[in-house]
């Protein structure tokens, strides 16, 4: 298991080899540094400064919060240790409430597992250690969808975390562990509303993710108005899962981003008449954190981009399903993944909300020099740093998803596949789907509606497989480095 | 680690009766204690599945008609104009007929075993047309996709307008070159089940009368009804069941009727984990309130989103009383 928090160096002036001790020993490093040096020496045990040292599991099956009071001076620090049975070890500080009682809330943990956990403390040179008492974390909900991991090379995947939302009759955002175990959930059990996309909030303290009505943005026949239901929220919901608030985003679906202000940015459907009936189009609207709402883009201000695709579906216009903001171009980047026919990417800079680009189909502004095939029906993808990775659905009639790499170069204009991924034998995801490189160069992919997840490293080689039970697909991705919110 | 007072208590407390609850030991219940359901508790299940197989024309619209379809798979009544709200198409790329079968009847099937799903709401109609079904948004087209070397397709009739929830009925369709048949009949016999149920030769579970402040504990189980390793996770919900006037044999005998036979069943769902206090049971009448010396008895520990309805864990609950031992 990632050691995040101990990883952490200590916050408070304090000598690190007097915190670095395991708590399963009464001998540790640090004390043995202490006594080579000639350093104050460590004091274990000797009097127990510690009062009403407690555990509960809180509304996140995976967390534990360890509260304990303290007799005597205000330590300098005090934290909490927690051993597995597995001898995996973490160090969590503690924050000390008004009325004396410290707090720590330990993330991360393994579910349906027990732990030894033991409050510390440093003070005047020495440290002590409470006794050392056991918890047991929860179970993952039984309807929360099942995932089969499926073993191959090591088995364990790159050390970090996955955000994603496993799709059934409702909506699961769930982190996974590198052990491919589930160490976060929230069940969204509105059967009326979809989930597509989770984020870990910009300040690293929440999990975002959004919920829509399908109905509203998928008229079932054509002809349909779909105007009528229009609900769509981001919920969101603290690592701890106690504070849930949710911000309506009417009428959008898909996906969002947030920026580094807290910005939140999302698709949005926008039904307009054509020819007699109603024509759904597709914007990005922003939402800022003092509630300020702002149309960025709206495809129907784009004539020339949709004279190319009328007729060519009923009563969809090129259908935007992912969404990415690049930072450093201050733009957007939204996948146009028609599902019969050829898709598109338009980069739309986020200033003028006019369109930079476009790249795939009959009216692409960038070269395509070669390929193994165009890609079409495309989701979520990831943009790189001279290059495009996305999810390509494919067409129907190939039953061939894939992802896939291309270079680009936006001085010439010109874009070259660079690489590919095919699962074996072939898999088609008739919806959703995504492809997003890892820090060392690995990839992981959601196959969407085929509910899988494959993790490549960075010879394209698979390590990890895991599989939904039947009726569960797989949401977009996020892959986390850890979480950041233990105190 | 246990403190002195708590070993004190632990000490002062055995073998004095007046420590234990108001009902004390109940055959081989130990009161206070988890009551630990075992696998040699568990009935055995055995159930085969037969889903017929309707030849027709590649690359054509296909009208499917269930008006004739009165009773489901279990063989319980439906009015197909009513019961059935959702037709359902599925394709399975890699997998044969007989496997698709098996793996539902083995729960087993992962969601990347099926390439395409394609559904409509029947609005009361015993009748539709393929063309009719969508894939999401948009319009299936089995001119384009009913291929013969595409796959296994499974169509399916269901109770609920939830994807994959309430089938009542099922059939293979099976696109032929050389086929002209436009028209499938999805009917009484379309798809049978054959269930072999075993619930009289089970090590029966002793549970005190009248006392729902019992824990049942199944972490020890490792196999469910069907012999196959038991998935924990798989059990969303324990049943008990109470049949004033039927015998075992005559509830075996008629074992896919047995929600129908029983003249009172409670339940709660399970969240997480693998106990439930039995007071948490629950029916519109009210909460269970343990059993009694009438009738019969049973408990089932149940997976209410697995493709096979069969309880994964059943087991006949025997009325005891500390009394009774005693005699």
């Amino acid at each position: 298991m990632s050691d995040f928090a101990a990883r952490r160096k200590p916050n408070l002036d304090i000598p690190w080899w007097a915190r670095w001790t395991f708590p399963s020993s009464r001998f540790s490093p640090g004390l043995l540094v202490v006594v080579l040096m000639g350093a104050p020496s460590c004091r274990e045990d000797i009097i127990s400064p510690f009062d009403e040292v407690h555990a509960f599991v809180g509304d996140i099956g995976t967390m534990v919060t360890v509260e304990w009071v303290i007799s005597g001076s205000s330590p300098q620090l005090s934290w909490v240790e927690v051993t597995g049975f597995d001898g995996s070890e973490r160090t969590v500080d503690a924050e000390r409430d008004a009325d004396g009682t410290y707090r720590a809330r330990v993330f991360q943990l393994e579910p349906n597992t027990p732990y030894h956990y033991q409050a510390a403390m440093f003070r005047d040179g020495y440290i002590a250690r409470s006794a050392q008492k056991t918890i047991s974390t929860n179970a993952v909900p039984q309807v929360i969808p099942e995932l089969n991991v499926e073993e191959t090379g090591s088995g364990v995947g790159t050390d970090g975390l996955l955000l994603t939302v496993l799709i059934s009759n409702i909506s699961c955002p769930v982190i996974l562990d590198a052990n491919s175990d589930l160490i976060w959930w929230y069940i969204q059990d509105d059967e009326d509303l979809a989930a597509t996309r989770a984020l870990l909030s910009s300040d690293g303290e929440h999990v975002l993710f959004n919920s829509f009505n399908v109905d509203a943005v998928f008229p079932s026949e054509e002809g349909d108005t779909g105007t009528e239901v229009g609900e769509s929220y981001i919920y969101k919901v603290s690592l701890d899962g106690s504070e849930i608030s949710v911000l309506e985003t009417p009428m959008g679906h898909h996906d969002f981003t947030q920026l580094p202000d807290g910005t939140l940015a999302y698709l949005t459907a926008e039904f307009q008449e054509h020819e007699g009936q109603l024509v759904r189009g597709d914007g990005v609207v922003e939402l800022a954190p003092d509630g300020t709402v702002t149309q960025i883009w709206s495809a129907w201000d784009d004539p020339e981009l949709y004279s190319s695709w009328f007729p060519s579906q009923d009563f969809v216009l090129p259908m935007a399903n992912a969404l990415e903001y690049v930072e450093s171009e201050d733009a957007y980047y939204v996948s146009l993944g028609q599902i019969i026919g050829i898709g598109t990417f338009v980069k739309i800079d986020r200033g003028t909300g006019e369109p930079v680009w476009l790249l795939g189909g009959e009216t692409s502004d960038i070269e395509i020099l070669s390929q193994e095939r165009e890609f079409s029906h495309q989701h979520q993808f990831d943009v790189l740093d001279n290059g495009i990775l996305m999810f390509d659905n494919g067409l129907e009639i190939d039953m061939d998803s894939r992802a896939v790499e291309y270079s680009l170069d936006q001085h010439s204009m010109q874009a070259e596949q660079v690489w590919s991924y095919h699962a074996e034998p072939a898999l088609y995801t008739y919806a959703g789907g995504d492809a997003s490189r890892l820090p060392e160069g690995g990839t992981v992919i959601s196959w969407g509606t085929a509910g899988q997840l494959d993790e490549l490293d960075p010879d394209g080689q698979l390590v990890r497989r895991l599989n939904t039970q039947l009726g569960a697909a797989t949401g977009y991705l996020q892959w986390l480095d850890g979480l950041a919110a233990e105190p | 680690m246990i403190t002195r007072l708590e070993l004190g208590f632990v000490l002062a407390c055995a073998g004095f009766p007046a420590c234990q609850g108001s009902h004390g030991d109940c055959g081989s219940y130990v009161d206070g204690e988890s009551l630990f359901l075992q696998d040699s508790n568990n009935y055995s299940f055995h159930g085969g599945m037969d889903i017929s197989s309707a030849p027709v024309a590649e690359m054509q619209d296909i009208l499917v008609d269930w008006s004739g379809l009165s009773v489901d798979m279990v063989g319980h009544d439906l009015d197909p104009s009513v019961d059935i709200l959702t037709l359902e198409l599925v394709l399975f790329r890699y997998l044969t007929q007989e496997q698709v079968e098996q793996g539902l009847e083995d729960d087993d099937l992962n969601q990347s075993d099926v390439a395409l799903f394609a559904s409509t709401e029947t609005n009361g109609s015993t009748s539709a047309y393929l063309s009719e079904l969508n894939v999401l948004a948009y319009s299936f087209d089995p001119e384009t996709y009913l291929q013969q070397d595409y796959g296994t397709w499974l169509l399916l009739l269901t109770d609920d307008l939830d994807y994959g929830v309430g089938t009542r009925m099922a059939l293979f369709l099976e696109p032929v070159v050389a086929e002209s048949n436009t028209r499938v009949e999805v009917g009484n016999d379309s798809m049978v089940l054959d269930v072999e149920a075993i619930i009289t030769d089970l090590e029966k579970v002793e549970l005190p009368q009248d006392e729902p402040e019992v824990t049942v504990d199944w972490t020890a189980l490792e196999y469910d009804s069907r012999g196959n390793d038991l998935v924990m996770s798989d059990i969303d919900q324990l049943t008990v069941a109470h049949f004033a006037n039927l015998t075992l044999e005559e509830i075996q005998a008629s074992f896919l009727d047995i929600e129908l036979l029983a003249d009172q069943m409670w339940s709660a769902g399970i969240e997480s984990g693998s106990s439930l206090r039995l007071s948490a049971l629950g029916n519109d009448s009210g909460s269970f309130t343990g059993v009694d010396s009438s009738g019969t008895w049973l408990l089932s520990l149940n997976c209410t989103t697995c493709s096979n309805p069969a309880p994964l864990f059943l087991t006949v609950l025997e009325p005891c009383s500390s009394e009774t031992d005693k005699e």
